[in-house]
């Protein structure tokens, strides 16, 4: 019962990009022209690190200025994270041809601070926060996979030329959007 | 032309305005926030020596950003008190880590010149967005009521919003291509 409830949250909270918060690194990647898919699961690593992260340090955090600070917060674990897997990438060319074209932008993604950021307002529990971020990135990941379904359609010349690629994607996660809030409500 | 509106073309904050620009008090917070965040942060990482590598660089823009974003947060709840930023308020800094080392955005030495160049088109266009979304979605502007019945209360929804977007970038890239050709013609 609680594996489907999980389920149910993790569609309801995240298709298509949990409010559109993912949105800007998908389309940034997008233009790039691949990488979607390893943006997707670099992005469920770095939102369960780091939410499960921030919930530790939290209490360290004075409560009056804990929104002003969590995004510093987030930002170091983020980039100690980055730095960490920057260093591993350099002892393996295969993982560096892998991870290095999406790695800065999973880890500075506004789907990750999005992500950490609403953990925030949901627990104060640690265990509880790492679950968070990892079915919020989960979702990220599934909507990925969804948009790398339709990429060859929105790039193909069946798009007027003013949306084609990107800005076709944002219309179709639109739609997807909407659809979800239909079967949602 | 089209290189003043590359943050916006970028699609990279898009999810705020999409999210957050419902109303023209919306927008007026989210483009002070923008310009209060933006133009501290790039001028600041500017200053970083490139010679440091990327990795260690991307990670003191995320620093300096999230540094700048706490007095621009305080400004900006001061200047819109009605308006509570949530999360898309900090979400504005994430774009400015991935672009602001781009030579092609933010060329070295002309970097005040280019942020005007790129954050006022796109304060513009959210405040654009902020009064379209409001009169259409809602039937009235700042608050006060226009139109009894709305015609479109999905431009409310981020769904909504993102369409009118799409459509109004897609406005903005056909004007960049007729105005090239039209330069080309010449």
């Amino acid at each position: 019962m609680q594996i489907a409830s999980d389920f149910v949250l993790l569609f309801v909270q995240n298709i298509i990009f949990q409010n559109l918060l993912g949105l800007p690194s998908a389309a940034d990647t997008i233009q790039k022209g691949k990488g979607l898919l390893r943006l997707g699961v670099l992005t469920v690593l770095f939102c369960t690190i780091g939410s499960g992260a921030l919930a530790v340090i939290r209490p360290l955090i004075p409560n009056r200025y804990e929104k002003l600070l969590f995004p510093l917060g987030i930002a170091l674990i983020c980039g100690i994270l980055d730095l960490l897997l920057v260093l591993i990438c350099r002892f393996s060319k295969r993982l560096n041809r892998i991870i290095m074209p999406v790695l800065h932008s999973a880890a500075f993604s506004s789907a990750v601070l999005g992500a950490v950021l609403l953990s925030t307002d949901y627990t104060h529990d640690i265990a509880v926060a790492f679950r968070f971020g990892f079915r919020t990135g989960l979702g990220y990941f599934i909507a990925c996979l969804m948009l790398k379904a339709a990429v060859p359609l929105l790039y193909s010349d069946a798009m007027p030329k003013s949306i084609r690629g990107w800005k076709g994607m944002l219309l179709y996660a639109a739609l997807l959007s909407m659809a979800a809030a239909c079967l949602f409500p | 032309m089209k290189k003043s509106r590359t943050l916006l073309q970028s699609g990279l904050i898009i999810a705020p305005i999409a999210a957050f620009a419902v109303s023209f008090l919306h927008g007026m917070a989210l483009s002070i926030a923008l310009l209060l965040i933006a133009i501290p942060t790039v001028l600041i990482s500017a200053l970083i020596p490139r010679r440091i590598p990327f990795a260690v660089r991307i990670v003191l823009y995320s620093v300096i950003g999230s540094l700048v974003y706490m007095p621009a947060a305080v400004l900006t709840a001061n200047i819109v008190p009605q308006i509570a930023g949530g999360i898309y308020i900090p979400l504005l800094c994430t774009p400015l880590y991935l672009t602001v080392h781009r030579d092609d955005l933010f060329p070295h030495g002309h970097v005040l010149r280019s942020m005007i160049r790129h954050l006022i088109p796109a304060c513009l266009f959210i405040l654009a967005v902020g009064v379209i979304r409001e009169i259409l979605g809602s039937g009235s502007i700042i608050g006060h009521s226009l139109i009894s019945a709305p015609p479109l209360p999905i431009l409310l929804e981020p769904s909504g919003g993102l369409i009118l977007l799409v459509i109004g970038l897609a406005a903005c890239s056909a004007n960049s291509r007729k105005e090239a050709t039209d330069a080309n013609r010449l």
